[in-house]
């Protein structure tokens, strides 16, 4: 709080780590209730781009977005042990998530008219390429028995909003070498995404 | 894919972005040295990372929030999307077609699928949460209309909600409205009788029952096919406190005390439509049923001459019409229409109230009077009335007989100018004679006491007046050292107690009810503007808010917008001196406001929105706090457009982009600007802009400094607590932090935040959890409305608020204290239902050696929270009770489990359960990153498998590495290992390395709380008497006792057969005897 938006720094959000660690150690129905929370950032996040754009605002999303994960994840927790594994377990949760999410509304519009949650509709996310969140899974999948720290990184700035120095922290290796990983995996997961064809094995 | 393949590609490729272009075709075919699928491969590869452009750039959770935005309609840029709901549902309503929209929202005709009839369904619009204004009118439409049962008043079916929007399901009206009927051209006279009877009828309906449109006007009637008069939009209703209902005024707002006559009043902000509003609405007075008649004889009017009775180019001229000018005679412009009908127009529109008819019946019964002779032929004109006197309005020449009548009307009003006039002339004269003594006596101002401002009455019609000049007069009271303006923040609460929408506009009438219940503002200070030709008159007064009279007035004139703040500054003087501060005071802080903040009402408007905006973004800490900033950001540069040399402006917008997380780059350049200029600037200011731009510049001290003298002369500055609060809290001086903390929780009642943090910190004054209690209990109130996480969070905070003062109470050997929280927590639901709450103060019992007490709570822990930790933490209970029964049972329990967590596995290999641990390790690494395990994880547990096989050599080092990573990761099994590493070295006969190892865990007593707070106590204690045994093996007996009696004190309140107690007393029984455990 305050102007300089300075944190209490104490332990908070035990509820959502030790869901998490739930569901990371294999109990699927802390799926259940973590799912919501979830959910709930993402309608209060749809539900901000609704107003603001109408109002003719520009959304600060990048803030938008952190404060987000915060809220959901919050800071590091006292009692997780290892900061790395939280990342991990979080990123894994959000690609899981959001993935079902996708799935589950591919399945209603099919329904309808639509064979493919197109993404040509939003260029902006997926900068005109057509590709939609389970391609994306599935590629990420197969990046991850090809190279895993590539899929990991992904995972990590994709699913889990970290910065190339804070991905860093958590897979102990250098932000360089993040960026190098993080590049050639964007550019060979666009090409799995896009030709479908390479499975890269 | 071969892996060495693959790592081939990924250095091939690298190597070749390194390169410049045109240099990239050449390297590749060197590097793949015929290899064309290799070549290929990376060739495609920087073919995609070309064009990746932003691709996976933008978070998930944002991408996944913008699609279902797009789902859900909000993409403006796409028309279906704005159709959207157009054959749709809503609740049981389909949707069928849109009607209409308006500020209030839109219209669509809908088929109530339920009952089967047709309805129009009206919607708030889509982003109304913010606007608590339009919804709470949205509301009070519903149910102030729904209370009446009237053939012309719109039946209103349904109230409900759709997605979170309010919607309102009602009578489906077939015709059109009023204003369309009348189209600028004049209704024959028996359709203008006969539509005015009925809403004279549907008004006196309404009226009966307490109710007042306030907004009657030509779009707010709707005339049927049938030509039924149905009145719409009860959007502004007020409810009157109606002889029944004068004394149960549930929702606590506006219940004026009945006036003088028989009308009750409310007091009315200026809303309703300008041509059409009554002369007391238009002055923002207290409105009754009276003001509905002028605003129906105005329809009336507009209905019989095709003509609004007052309308102008702008809303001030308008406004001018309405309070001081006649219309010209409705019979004038159609001298078509009966004689009588023009007088009762004339009545109607009466500008003096009591001149006005005074009920709507009393109207009702001139017009049926009308219709009956008109019927049988009585009426004065003999023009045969037909539908619509379309394209027949001739410039009329009044008739002799209707002169007359006319004259008689102007007779009236003048007589009524002259009461405003003779009015005026009466408040001028008190407001402007010169105030014998000091009239202000009364009000007992001492220095530092407070005013309020009320939002001055601007009737010039200017926009860019409202809210403005308030303040403007802050900012210059806030130049006093004598006198303190209330914060908006305060005002706010007031309101809330009001069951008000913060921010609401404070009128007079207001303002004194919040002074009354404030009780501690001595002084309200109301405001006025208006302006005569190009002459800005600007008024003030002082009211004593516990008699409601005016104590001094005021005035200025300004010749134009730019003198209206010096002006204003000249206002606040007199105010100030008025209100008893010395003359030579007022001279020494006399900084003109016009160069305080800046010469532009503009910039000012923005600016001071922009702060409003992040204050209470900040209050309600409801994560709207980067949005907030953006939008202050937009604000804020504006404004510094308008005025380049605004210090403040600067300021704030630095912050705005700062608690974006901008680089310094791009805010620094605003602080340097603000600090350049704050020459210029009021104290309170120049201190802010100081202790900002160097907390900016990273220059602590001199931030704490400024704002410390910033908080000297404005102890309530808001972001001045904040910024100092921060800085305390930076330099770890909790107690101070605290003592901020607990201020601001103080100044905002109603924010979350600052009660939470106030609840949390206070045990770090040594307070203890009944102090800070109520901090807790306020967060919590005012969270009720928040999501689960929200309230999760006050939860953990509230725990932790009692678990802090055990753990300070044992880090400082102060068991009694710990034990009576202890005991206290037992009892607290909080704590019982807090999630970890068991498992908190489970460790504590176990620290403090209560293990039946700590087995009763860890044996609760089986919510979803804790429930994986149960059967290791009630493990790690067996283990300290030295039950190897028990902890085999769990331990082989836990090897089950998915999650076996690292002090059960320690425990397996140090009881020998090999298998068990092999299971559980083998588990290990799945905890971790897939081919991650971390190294020191591993290292830690192969080491004591070694040592539990004996192999101490082997099993040293990688324990020591193990160790020295878990200090800084997992401190319970620091501790555990640090016995073991310990004793390692003493079978290779390396005391001195022991003690060394066991001296280190036990200097980490502070760490006990790190991670699971106390989690580490019962292996810190062990290390304890490890270390003891070791003192006395190497025969330093001071040291061994020393440790001993310290680990005694902390046992006090032990059972007496914890072990670790019966093996104390066991040594002081018998001194010599060493303690040998393995």
């Amino acid at each position: 709080m305050g102007i300089l938006g300075c944190s209490v720094g104490h332990s908070r959000r035990q509820d959502v780590t030790a869901l998490l660690r739930a569901w990371s150690g294999g109990d699927e129905a802390a799926l259940g209730t973590l799912t919501p929370l979830v959910y709930e950032e993402l309608h209060r996040i749809a539900r901000r781009y609704m107003s603001r754009e109408q109002s003719g605002h520009t959304l600060q999303t990048t803030a938008l977005i952190n404060e987000a994960y915060l809220r959901l994840i919050g800071t590091r927790p006292a009692s997780w042990e290892n900061r790395a594994h939280f990342f991990a377990v979080c990123a894994q949760l959000m690609r899981r998530i959001l993935t079902d999410f996708a799935r589950s509304r591919l399945s209603r519009k099919r329904g309808a008219d639509a064979a493919h949650l197109s993404l040509d509709e939003t260029p902006e996310i997926f900068q005109e390429e057509s590709a939609d969140w389970v391609a994306l899974d599935e590629a990420l999948g197969r990046l991850a028995a090809l190279d895993p720290r590539k899929s990991q990184v992904v995972e990590l700035r994709f699913f889990g909003g970290l910065s190339a120095e804070e991905a860093a922290e958590v897979l102990k290796i250098s932000p360089k070498t993040i960026l190098r990983d993080w590049n050639l995996a964007r550019a060979w997961l666009l090409r799995e995404m896009s030709d479908g064809k390479h499975d890269g094995a | 894919m071969e892996p060495e393949r693959w790592r081939r590609i990924e250095r091939i490729y690298h190597a070749a972005l390194e390169r410049d272009a045109s240099e990239r075709d050449a390297f590749l075919e060197e590097a793949c040295a015929g290899d064309e699928a290799l070549r290929h491969e990376v060739l495609s590869l920087l073919d995609r990372q070309e064009q990746a452009g932003n691709f996976l750039e933008v978070p998930a959770l944002e991408v996944a929030g913008r699609e279902l935005a797009k789902e859900a309609g909000g993409d403006p840029r796409r028309e279906s999307a704005r159709r959207g709901l157009v054959g749709g549902t809503i609740s049981h309503y389909r949707v069928l077609e849109k009607l209409g929209s308006g500020g209030m929202g839109v219209v669509y005709k809908a088929e109530d699928t339920r009952l089967r009839r047709l309805v129009a369904l009206k919607l708030l619009p889509e982003g109304f949460e913010k606007e608590t204004d339009a919804f709470g009118r949205f509301r009070r439409e519903a149910q102030a209309a729904s209370a009446l049962n009237h053939p012309n008043i719109c039946t209103i079916y349904d109230i409900g909600e759709f997605e979170g929007r309010p919607f309102i399901a009602m009578e489906l009206l077939e015709g059109q409205t009023l204003e369309d009927l009348i189209g600028g051209k004049p209704l024959e006279a028996s359709l203008v009788v006969d539509l005015g009877v009925q809403v004279a009828d549907a008004l006196g309906a309404a009226h009966g029952k307490g109710i007042i449109h306030r907004d009657i006007k030509p779009r707010n009637i709707f005339v049927t096919t049938r030509d039924q008069a149905k009145v719409l939009d009860f959007g502004l209703a007020k409810q009157l406190p109606s002889p029944q209902a004068a004394r149960r005024d549930s929702s606590g707002e506006e219940t004026e005390a009945g006036s003088d006559e028989a009308f009750a009043t409310v007091s009315g902000a200026i809303l309703g439509t300008p041509p059409y509003m009554s002369p007391e609405q238009a002055r923002g007075e207290l409105l009754d049923a009276r003001t509905d008649l002028f605003s129906f004889g105005a329809v009336l009017y507009e209905m019989a001459t095709g003509r609004p009775a007052f309308v102008a180019k702008t809303h001030a001229l308008t406004f001018d019409a309405v309070l001081n000018q006649e219309p010209e005679s409705a019979l004038a412009l159609n001298p078509k229409i009966p004689l009588d009908l023009n007088g009762i127009i004339h009545k109607a529109i009466e500008k003096d109230r009591h001149l006005r008819y005074q009920t709507a019946p009393d109207l009702e019964a001139d017009l049926k009077r009308l219709k009956r002779d008109s019927a049988t032929g009585r009426a004065t004109t003999g023009q045969p009335a037909r539908r619509r006197a379309a394209g027949e309005r001739e410039a009329g020449v009044p008739a002799a007989a209707s002169g007359r009548r006319a004259w008689g009307n102007w007779w009236f009003w003048l007589l009524g100018v002259t009461a405003v006039v003779l009015a005026v002339a009466i408040a001028g004269f008190y407001m402007l004679r010169p105030t014998p003594s000091r009239p202000t006596a009364a009000l007992n101002f001492h220095p530092m006491d407070t005013v309020l401002i009320a939002s001055f009455d601007n009737r010039t019609g200017e926009a860019v007046l409202n809210g403005s000049l308030e303040y403007a007069l802050q900012v210059d009271l806030d130049n006093s050292r004598f006198v303190s303006v209330a914060p908006r923040e305060r005002i706010d609460d007031a309101l809330a107690l009001m069951r008000k929408p913060p921010n609401t506009r404070v009128d007079a009438a207001l303002g004194r009810e919040i002074c009354l219940r404030d009780g501690g503002i001595r002084a309200l200070i109301t405001g006025r503007v208006e302006k005569f030709g190009a002459t800005y008159v600007l008024s003030a007064q002082i009211i004593d808010p516990t008699t409601g009279n005016a104590v001094a007035g005021f005035e200025e004139q300004a010749n134009s917008q730019a003198q209206i703040l010096p002006a204003i500054h000249l206002l606040s003087n007199r105010i100030r001196q008025a209100l008893g501060e010395k003359l030579s005071q007022i001279r020494q802080s006399d900084v003109a406001l016009a160069r305080v903040t800046t010469p532009s009402l503009t910039a000012l408007r923005l600016y001071s929105q922009a702060n409003e905006d992040l204050e209470e973004s900040d209050t309600r800490g409801s994560g709207d706090w980067a949005e907030a900033n953006a939008a202050a950001w937009g604000l804020l540069k504006q404004a510094i457009a308008v005025d380049p040399s605004f210090a403040s402006a600067y300021i704030l917008a630095a912050w705005s982009l700062r608690n974006r997380d901008k680089p310094p780059a791009e805010y620094m350049p605003y602080a340097k600007r603000a600090f350049e200029l704050s020459g210029n600037a009021t104290e309170p200011e120049r201190y802010f802009i100081e202790g900002s731009y160097y907390e900016m510049e990273g220059q602590r001290d001199k931030a704490e400094g400024a704002n410390e003298a910033l908080l000297r002369i404005d102890p309530n500055n808001y972001w001045g607590l904040n910024n100092l609060e921060n800085d305390y809290e930076s330099d770890d001086r909790m107690q101070d932090a605290t003592n901020i903390e607990v201020r601001i929780a103080k100044l905002r009642p109603q924010s979350v935040d600052a009660n939470d943090s106030a609840a949390f910190y206070l045990p770090y004054l040594g307070r203890g959890f009944r102090e800070a209690s109520p901090y807790v209990e306020r967060a919590s109130a005012l969270l009720s409305g928040m999501s689960n996480s929200g309230r999760a969070r006050i939860a953990q905070d509230a725990l932790w608020t009692q678990l802090y003062p055990v753990y300070r109470a044992w880090m400082k050997d102060d068991v009694g204290l710990a034990n009576t929280e202890l005991s206290q927590a037992e009892k607290n639901p909080i704590v019982r239902n807090g999630g970890v709450g068991p498992e908190y103060f489970g460790f504590v019992a176990l620290a403090l050696g209560q293990a039946a007490q700590a087995n009763s709570f860890f044996q609760d822990m089986s919510t979803a929270e804790t429930r994986f930790d149960r059967e290791a933490d009630l493990a790690t209970l067996a283990y300290v009770r030295g039950d190897q029964t028990t902890l085999r049972y769990w331990l082989r329990q836990i090897a089950q489990l998915s999650w076996p967590g690292n002090i059960p596995i320690s425990l397996m290999l140090r009881e020998g359960l090999m298998s068990e641990a092999n299971i559980a390790i083998r588990k290990l690494p799945a905890e971790f990153l897939p081919d991650q395990p971390p190294p020191w994880e591993m290292q830690r547990v192969t080491g004591e498998k070694l040592l539990a096989q004996g192999q101490a050599a082997k099993a040293v080092p990688l324990l020591r590495k193990g160790m020295k990573a878990a200090r800084f990761e997992a401190m319970p099994v620091y501790f555990f290992d640090a016995d073991w590493l310990a004793r390692a070295y003493e079978k290779q006969g390396n005391l001195l390395a022991a003690v060394q190892v066991l001296e280190g865990a036990s200097a980490n007593r502070a760490a006990v709380n790190f991670s699971v707070p106390m989690a580490g106590v019962p292996f810190w204690m062990q290390d304890e008497m490890d270390l003891a045994r070791l003192y006395r093996r190497l025969g330093r007996v001071q040291d061994a006792e020393r440790i001993e009696n310290e680990l005694r004190k902390l046992l006090v309140y032990a059972d007496p057969d914890f072990p670790l107690l019966v093996e104390l007393k066991k040594l002081k029984d018998a001194p010599t005897l060493a303690h040998n455990r393995n």
